[in-house]
């Protein structure tokens, strides 16, 4: 069977800053101090009202084509991840072929998964290439999920940015990118990171627009985004130590011989724990979320791009990319690196 | 882990003042006694006692002495 790799990975930022001086002023200096001393995000990347997820995907693939000199008549597949699409029909992927001037004979399809939306698109693009449905794949992600956050929301607004990013898989020879996959959900934790309204099962309304403040402060009403930090934490620690100890299993490897693992981008202290709690030498990980916040799905693309940026992925190593979050769901994959160096 | 330890360990995890703290105080006395808190606890006890503790319990526990005998349950 034949195997398939990452080529390459550019990302695009929102455009406005959202700085902690701002949220300073917005929630007050003490609070912020506590959000900053646990979160590690000082200042956060959002985009702008109008400009979507898709956005930041197409100008990510766009510098992904270019940079990489691709031949667009080359792409027969597209993967777009998002859980907030530009319209409900269609589904964006449609949109972002005809824009990127992909040709007609490209399957294109969104993936509607949060946090874990880029190792599941990287499991589906490794598998259609495997099958011989597909032989070049663009995985794009691309969300503004702050712009579903609810203002005075201290427990999101500091720790959310928007981003999205382009990836190119294509073909490898066995025994290099792609060497195995772990993926699972646990959908029973689906209330603990929710927007509530919005969807068919509970219709914006007058009755979803009216707000509400929490005990601890935070104004949000049903069609804003909710999250139970506590619950989504003790998640994250319960499972990553699992997942990842699943995937070495698969590759029947310790971690000594990994070479670099990285993690959803979701705050400082949570990755700073996980790296504790599974014995991970911290430099065999990558931190990237003080300047630009957590920028959902596309967080672990984004921090992919930039540790091999700094040299910490280059060719030949092994690498571990682990994700989780919204669902709840996991997803984690082992690469033996072959793609771009810095 | 004796009491004392726990006493130590918790009010270094949340913050309190360790000579007001004893693991009978209310918990919900505490202005600091909040999600930042439960994670921090959450974290302090799978660290020293290998329990990750479920956060609806962290939520509803009114003192440090309930949160030790659930974390010495297992």
């Amino acid at each position: 069977m034949p195997g398939s790799s990452i080529r390459a990975v550019e990302y695009t930022l929102g455009s406005q800053k959202l700085s902690f001086e701002e949220l300073e002023e917005r929630f007050g200096a003490e609070a912020m101090k506590k959000v900053f001393s646990g979160s590690g995000i000082r200042n956060r990347q959002v985009a702008p009202p109008g400009v979507c997820g898709s956005d930041l995907a197409y100008q990510a693939a766009e510098c992904l084509m270019e940079k990489q000199s691709i031949d667009r008549a080359s792409i027969d597949l597209l993967i777009h991840c998002t859980q907030s699409p530009d319209y409900f029909l269609p589904t964006t992927a449609c949109i972002l072929q005809d824009r990127l001037k992909l040709p007609t004979r490209c399957a294109a399809f969104d993936i509607n998964l949060g946090c874990t939306q880029y190792v599941y698109a990287l499991s589906v693009a490794h598998s259609m290439i495997a099958a011989g449905l597909a032989h070049r794949a663009l995985v794009l992600t691309g969300d503004t999920m702050t712009q579903t956050v609810h203002p005075m929301d201290r427990s999101l607004v500091p720790l959310m940015g928007d981003a999205g990013s382009a990836t190119l898989v294509e073909p490898a020879e066995a025994g290099q990118g792609f060497l195995a996959f772990e993926l699972g959900t646990d959908g029973a934790g689906a209330q603990h990171l929710v927007i509530p309204a919005g969807g068919f099962r509970k219709p914006i309304s007058a009755e979803t627009a009216v707000e509400a403040t929490d005990a601890e402060g935070n104004t949000r009403a049903p069609a804003n985004m909710y999250m139970n930090g506590a619950a989504i934490f003790y998640f994250a620690i319960s499972m990553v130590p699992k997942v990842i100890a699943a995937l070495l299993r698969k590759l029947d490897v310790t971690l000594d011989q990994v070479d670099c693992v990285l993690f959803h981008q979701a705050n400082r202290y949570m990755l700073d724990y996980l790296v504790k709690k599974t014995k991970l030498p911290p430099e065999k990980t990558h931190f990237f979320v003080e300047e630009i916040g957590n920028t959902s799905g596309s967080t672990m693309p984004v921090v992919l791009a930039d540790a091999i940026r700094v040299g910490k992925v280059k060719p030949g190593a092994l690498v571990l990319l682990v994700v989780f979050g919204v669902g709840l769901s996991w997803a984690a994959t082992a690469v033996r690196w072959t793609g771009d160096a810095a | 882990m004796s009491e004392d330890q726990f006493v130590s360990l918790f009010t270094e995890a949340i913050g309190a003042d360790p000579s007001a703290f004893t693991l009978d105080t209310p918990l919900r006395q505490l202005d600091i006694w909040d999600s930042v808190a439960y994670l921090a606890v959450m974290t302090m006890v799978d660290e020293h006692m290998n329990v990750v503790l479920p956060p609806d319990f962290l939520v509803g526990a009114t003192t440090a002495r309930e949160i030790l005998a659930r974390a010495r349950q297992g």
